[in-house]
């Protein structure tokens, strides 16, 4: 079955402009991923076009950090630039704060899982075609990656509690 | 579960990517490309990747594989029917049980017929002739299956009913091909729905007239009349023969002039 | 790539239905007009190997019609067609594909494209019998690219077809005639009028008028008009 491209638009630009931090550069590597799929026979006949589109997309992104090297703009960087980018958007609920804080701690890889899980949608099968690894394995490290948040955020709390508490007497 | 929905939903807010600009421009010109590829020509180098299939040689099997999917799930009823009820009658303790195997067996000739010559009926004959393989081999495929399948359960009723039945073989075979005959008469003539009941027409009475042969004349079934009958099959299968070369060459003229 | 005529006769018993038709055709559009009975149906049927001539012959880069690499190129819509009762719109163009040499994988994903581009997506899964006269026409033009034809032979293709089908349609053609030789016969002027690079005139069952584009210097309309010498609409 052939994705949405439409919908995939959208999803693949994301997915870019968390690894570079960069709009306009997001959008460019985004079109040439359609492009190749265009040709492609793997994604026109193969079972997980989805996995394709990303990991196209994701070549593309690695070529771009070797292009800027000499800049010293590492992939975490170029990272942690958009997600705080995108964190400065709106400032909400006590648990968001937690939550964005718990979530800077997070290894690069599990940012990425978690994106593409549970921003984009994106289905275990594929994903764990994209990843290399099992379906299994995918389902476990979500479940760890979760459990991890989860844990932080209520050390946060106790934490804050604490403090406040403190603050209090 | 109800923390994880509330980190799932805070994540997508976290995710919150400005909006693409060239979107709706790029979008419009990778339909155009698409279009493109769909509509472009095989290549001559383009004997790989999405192109393969219009230049891989495609065998006789394939296409006697392809055939043979597509037989219509009548022929399949049909034929089991026969087979079950010859079956069934063979288990039971009457002495005149041979006339039902008899009887039904034109409606194996009828399916057999109706099923080779669908492409003429039902008007797809153009365009399966536009396809790869002529159409005469399609049809000669389908008679083939069908006509050696048929052949296979006749011997198989005739083993059922006595292993050593040799004359029994003539008593299905003749009522069998006469059927065939005349239907390959009628969907030389007749096309769709029309042809299909006047298909089923002959079979009906063929089964009859076997019905009434057993019924009062059943003394033709005995062994000194084995000769007529050797005389009278050979004579239907000549026939048979001659209408199934009609059919097939004359399908051209016929179709489409 | 061309496609050589030579000579190509057509005889019945009591009538010459294609009187010796010659002509090379490269990739573009060609519209064939002519009135009923001047031998356009009979000439796309030898054309697509389904009647056999009887005399002359009909080349594809080399290849004889009767050869299985002509046909394997080759896309044909017929002016009628019918379908096996029970068919969907899906099932009747797999089974072409498979016809045609698709494996069952590659035969999936291409009908899904040409549906798609066909706008028939929709419709696909439901039976034949219940789609409009454009509906079927659409489904005969998807069937007739399935293999990539670089022949592309339409009988009366836009007929049944509404106004923005007929747009529609007319676009496809152009695109198709970047590389692929299109000929489509009509006895609708305004239908090649925009598109054929050239236009061939049949009149009883010879060719009488084979020009390109430039070459025609009044309107398409006289012209058919004096050469077949009967109104046309």
């Amino acid at each position: 079955m052939q994705p949405d491209m439409e919908e995939q638009y959208d999803k693949i630009y994301r997915y870019c402009y968390f690894k570079l931090g960069n709009p306009q550069l997001a959008e460019d590597i985004t079109q040439e991923t359609f492009l190749r799929s265009l040709e492609s026979e793997r994604f026109c006949l193969g079972g997980r076009p989805l996995a394709f589109l990303y990991t196209v997309a994701r070549n593309l992104c690695i070529d771009e950090y070797r292009k800027r090297k000499h800049d010293q703009l590492s992939e975490e960087v170029l990272e942690q630039k958009a997600l705080e980018h995108a964190f400065s958007q709106e400032d909400r609920l006590i648990d968001s704060i937690e939550l964005r804080r718990a979530f800077l701690e997070l290894t690069s890889r599990e940012r990425e899982l978690v994106l593409l899980r549970y921003v984009n949608e994106v289905p275990v099968g594929e994903l764990a075609d994209l990843m290399g690894v099992s379906r299994f394995t995918v389902y476990r490290e979500i479940r760890k990656i979760l459990k991890k948040l989860e844990r932080r955020i209520s050390d946060e709390k106790k934490a804050d509690h604490t403090t406040r508490a403190e603050g209090d007497l | 579960m109800k923390r994880k929905q509330i980190i799932q939903r805070e994540l997508k807010e976290i995710y919150n990517a400005p909006k693409p600009a060239k979107k709706r421009q790029f979008m419009e010109e990778y339909q155009k490309r698409k279009e493109e590829r769909i509509l472009r020509p095989v290549k001559e180098e383009g004997k790989e990747g999405i192109e393969k299939s219009a230049w891989q040689p495609v065998s006789i099997c394939h296409m006697l594989a392809i055939q043979c999917t597509y037989l219509t799930k009548w022929v399949w009823v049909v034929t089991a029917a026969v087979l079950g009820i010859s079956f069934y009658a063979g288990t039971m303790v009457w002495t005149q049980d041979w006339w039902v195997a008899c009887a039904s067996v034109p409606f194996l000739g009828m399916t057999a017929i109706t099923a080779s010559f669908r492409s003429q009926a039902w008007d797809m004959a153009q365009l399966e002739q536009a396809s790869r393989f002529s159409l005469r081999s399609v049809v000669a495929a389908r008679i083939t299956i069908l006509g050696t399948g048929n052949l296979l359960c006749l011997v198989v009723m005739c083993i059922w009913r006595n292993p050593a039945g040799g004359r029994q073989f003539l008593f299905l075979l003749a009522p069998y091909l006469l059927t065939s005959v005349g239907c390959l008469v009628i969907t030389r003539r007749m096309k769709g729905r029309e042809g299909i009941y006047a298909s089923a027409g002959v079979a009906s009475a063929v089964c009859c007239m076997e019905m009434v042969l057993h019924g009062n004349f059943s003394w033709i079934m005995e062994a000194q009349y084995t000769g007529w009958w050797l005389a009278a099959t050979a004579g239907i299968l000549a026939l048979a023969v001659r209408e199934i070369r009609r059919s097939i060459t004359g399908m051209e003229e016929l179709l489409w002039s | 790539m061309e496609l050589r005529v030579d000579r190509l006769t057509k005889q019945y018993k009591n009538k010459i239905a294609v009187d010796r038709v010659s002509m090379r055709l490269t990739p573009g559009i060609y519209g064939l007009l002519g009135a009923n009975g001047a031998g356009k149906t009979t000439l796309m049927r030898m054309l697509c190997g389904i009647l056999t001539p009887t005399g002359g012959s009909i080349t594809l880069d080399g290849a004889d019609v009767s050869q299985e690499e002509y046909r394997a190129v080759l896309g044909y819509l017929p002016q009628d067609f019918g379908y096996y009762p029970g068919f969907s719109g899906w099932d009747f163009l797999m089974y072409l594909a498979a016809l045609k040499g698709f494996d069952k994988k590659r035969a999936r994903v291409r009908c899904q494209e040409l549906l798609e581009m066909v706008s028939l997506s929709e419709m696909a899964k439901k039976k034949i019998k219940t789609y409009s006269g454009g509906m079927k026409q659409r489904l005969g033009i998807a069937q007739a690219l399935l293999n990539r034809p670089k022949l592309l032979v339409l009988d009366e293709p836009t007929a049944g077809l509404d106004p923005k089908e007929r747009i529609r349609f007319r676009n496809l053609t152009k695109q198709l005639a970047k590389d692929s030789i299109v000929l489509l016969s009509t006895h609708i002027v305004s239908d090649v009028e925009q598109t054929a690079n050239t236009i061939l005139v049949m009149k009883e069952g010879q060719m009488v008028f084979q020009k390109s584009r430039e070459e025609i210097s009044e309107a398409l309309e006289q012209l058919y008009m004096k050469v077949s010498e009967e109104i046309v609409e």
